[in-house]
């Protein structure tokens, strides 16, 4: 006997919505979807599977939304089958949050796992907690879902990742707000594919990921009177008036993993830093974009002092093919507005982040010329410092300035016998496998001997 | 193949008791199962019947289960309005069957059978005031209400073999939505 789910109808676990209320009462919220759970052999039909939130109850002081009642969140679904017999329902909405008080509760999570090849689905919206080592066959993020990844996050995909239909990654940070043990932790999350693609309407987002507004190695400081400046990572922030400079610059241009810093807060909220992404792929085929950029300071009113902008965070790819129309973005924020004709009261644009690629074939990628570590403008030249940007495809050019030294070669023996972590050279580690061994070496001694063009 | 009345008839004399052994079964009227462990041959619901099936209950159906006709099977949750010892222990219904087949039209359906309002894990904020109640979370935050004051339920639950219950809306009265319910069919 085969083992089959034929839903052509519909399996349902939804929230019910809150009750409505005369004007001056008080509204109900709407239950949160619930579970469905299924487990099949075969899976087929045209039919959907729901746990939508329910809607807040609506309040009687019409026409304004302000007083109805919160919506409820979605639920989860989990289908996991063995074999698609031509299943039509992954795509219907299926875990919607309700809407409440003018706006939608968050999406429930709904996946789809082949249990065969460990594919996931996800076609509304998923997260994995910080810290979650995660591993699968493939995955496919499409119809406009959201996939969120917490700080910390592992996740290995061992074939195709596919992002597309206008879906979003969205890579959270950790420990972005204060030091850990007196050192500055933050960190993003990390992806390992084989075959990366992020189509034209899609992207991987880690803006605003970065630390919070003050805080971080490269976060400006406030005297509590003048506008403040802007925070540091990749270039200097921009600065205030009175004391207020911008902050430092710290990280590595060739292996950049840490957040930006947030700007310093004055008479309103300053940027946050942006976050950070790590990619290591065979292929990666972006024709969307991969963005962690600083957040804008808030605007103030005339002689209130206004707020920095984050500095931009960190894009570390490592790829062996690297192609696509789409570009990569670690820009700062911008200075918060001040109030006061004219931009002499603005606060300091964010420094540009880091962005480094490590790639052997370049297969034509747009993003070379099109990628961006821009400092976030400010008032009155006081816009943050451009950050680093370094597209590395020459074997053994630690540092990418587009030749192999000695001091480089020394660096990859190092590697090699396992007394430096292969971060120091990313560009030694050609086939990407994280590891340097001798032929490699031999290849980089020759770009040492003939010039990192000649290969 | 056992008719509705003396389904009906086995229950009733049954009780809660474990396994209540049936052979092909067809729903055709409205009708409802106690919490049990149900063993089936071929469980067939039809003619725009729905078939409730309370909370706690496991169907293990042999064969195939079929909804058709506009036939309907409504599960329904068990500890929905409080913790039991402590804990929220809310279950649905699971069912396993070989083969399950939900025609158009016809459906399987645990709407609104979750948390009561104001209960569960992640059960909607509200408060003595005439704020208004924020949703019920789950797989997600509660969306809060359109004053923004009481904070939203807090999500909970695994993504990968979602088992619980949802959680009421604030606040614990008649008029808060209620969670969806838990299906776990295999």
């Amino acid at each position: 006997m085969t083992d089959t789910l034929r839903l052509d109808g519909m399996i349902s676990a939804n929230g019910s919505e809150g009750g409505s209320v005369a004007c001056s009462l008080a509204a109900a919220g709407g239950g949160s979807g619930g579970s469905i759970f299924i487990t099949t052999s075969t899976l087929t039909g045209t039919g959907s599977v729901t746990a939508h939130g329910g809607a807040g109850g609506v309040g009687g002081c019409f026409p304004t939304v302000g007083d109805d009642g919160g919506g409820g969140a979605g639920g989860r679904i989990a289908v996991l089958y063995a074999h698609d017999g031509g299943f039509a329902g992954f795509t219907a909405p299926s875990v919607s949050g309700g809407i409440g008080g003018g706006r939608a509760a968050p999406p429930g999570t709904a996946v789809f796992l082949n249990t065969e090849t460990n594919a996931l689905r996800i076609s509304q919206h998923l997260d994995f907690a910080p810290d979650s080592v995660v591993h699968f066959g493939a995955v496919t993020v499409d119809n406009q879902a959201t996939l969120v990844l917490g700080g910390g996050v592992q996740l290995t995909v061992d074939d195709d990742f596919d992002v597309t239909q206008g879906a979003t990654l969205f890579i959270e940070g950790k420990q972005r707000d204060g030091q850990i043990n007196g050192q500055w932790s933050g960190a993003g999350a990390m992806i390992t594919a084989g075959n990366m693609r992020i189509d034209a309407e899609s992207r991987i987002s880690a803006n605003e990921q970065g630390y919070l507004a003050g805080l971080g190695p490269g976060a400006s400081a406030w005297d509590g009177v003048n506008t403040a400046g802007g925070a540091g990572y990749g270039g200097v922030g921009g600065s205030g008036n009175g004391p207020n400079a911008g902050g430092l610059t710290y990280g590595e241009a060739s292996a950049p993993v840490d957040l930006g810093s947030g700007g310093a807060s004055a008479h309103s909220s300053a940027g946050i830093g942006g976050g950070a992404v790590v990619l290591y792929t065979d292929t990666l085929l972006l024709d969307g974009v991969i963005v962690a950029n600083g957040g804008n300071g808030g605007s103030v009113g005339c002689s209130l002092a206004a707020p920095g902008g984050g500095s931009g965070g960190s894009i570390l790819i490592v790829t062996r093919v690297l192609t696509g129309d789409g570009s990569l973005h670690a820009d700062g924020g911008a200075g918060g507005e001040g109030g006061c004709t004219g931009g002499g009261d603005d606060g300091g644009g964010g420094g540009g982040g880091r962005i480094a690629v490590h790639y052997t074939v370049d297969d034509g990628f747009a993003g070379v010329t099109t990628s961006s570590v821009n400092g976030g403008a400010g008032g009155a030249g006081r816009s943050g410092a451009p950050g680093t940007l370094l597209f590395i495809g020459c074997l053994g050019d630690c540092n990418g300035d587009e030749r192999v030294t000695v001091d480089e070669l020394v660096r990859m023996v190092n590697v090699a016998l396992g007394t430096i972590n292969v971060r120091a050279c990313l560009a030694g580690d050609g086939d990407h496998n994280r590891a340097i061994v001798v032929n490699k070496i031999v290849g980089a001694v020759n770009n040492a001997l003939s010039g990192c063009g000649a290969r | 193949m056992l008719g509705v009345p003396l389904l009906a008839a086995a229950l009733t004399m049954g009780g809660a008791a474990e396994g209540v052994s049936l052979g092909n079964v067809t729903v055709s009227s409205d009708t409802d199962w106690v919490e049990a462990t149900y063993e089936i041959e071929n469980l067939t619901v039809t003619n725009g019947a729905t078939l409730t099936i309370a909370g706690g209950s496991t169907v293990n159906v042999a064969g195939a289960t079929t909804i058709t006709g506009s036939g309907r099977i409504l599960l329904q949750g068990k500890n929905t309005s409080g913790q039991v010892e402590g804990q929220w222990l809310g279950v649905g219904v699971t069912i396993n069957s070989t083969d399950v087949q939900v025609d158009a039209g016809s459906a399987i359906s645990a709407d609104a059978q979750g948390y009561l309002g104001g209960f569960g894990p992640g059960s909607g904020g509200s408060d003595a005031a005439l704020h208004g109640g924020s949703g019920g979370g789950y797989g997600g935050v509660g969306g809060r209400a359109g004053d923004d004051f009481n904070a939203g339920g807090a999500a909970y639950g695994d993504a990968f073999a979602p088992v619980d219950l949802g959680s009421g809306g604030g606040p614990t009265s008649a008029t808060a939505g209620r969670g969806g319910e838990q299906l776990h069919s295999m």
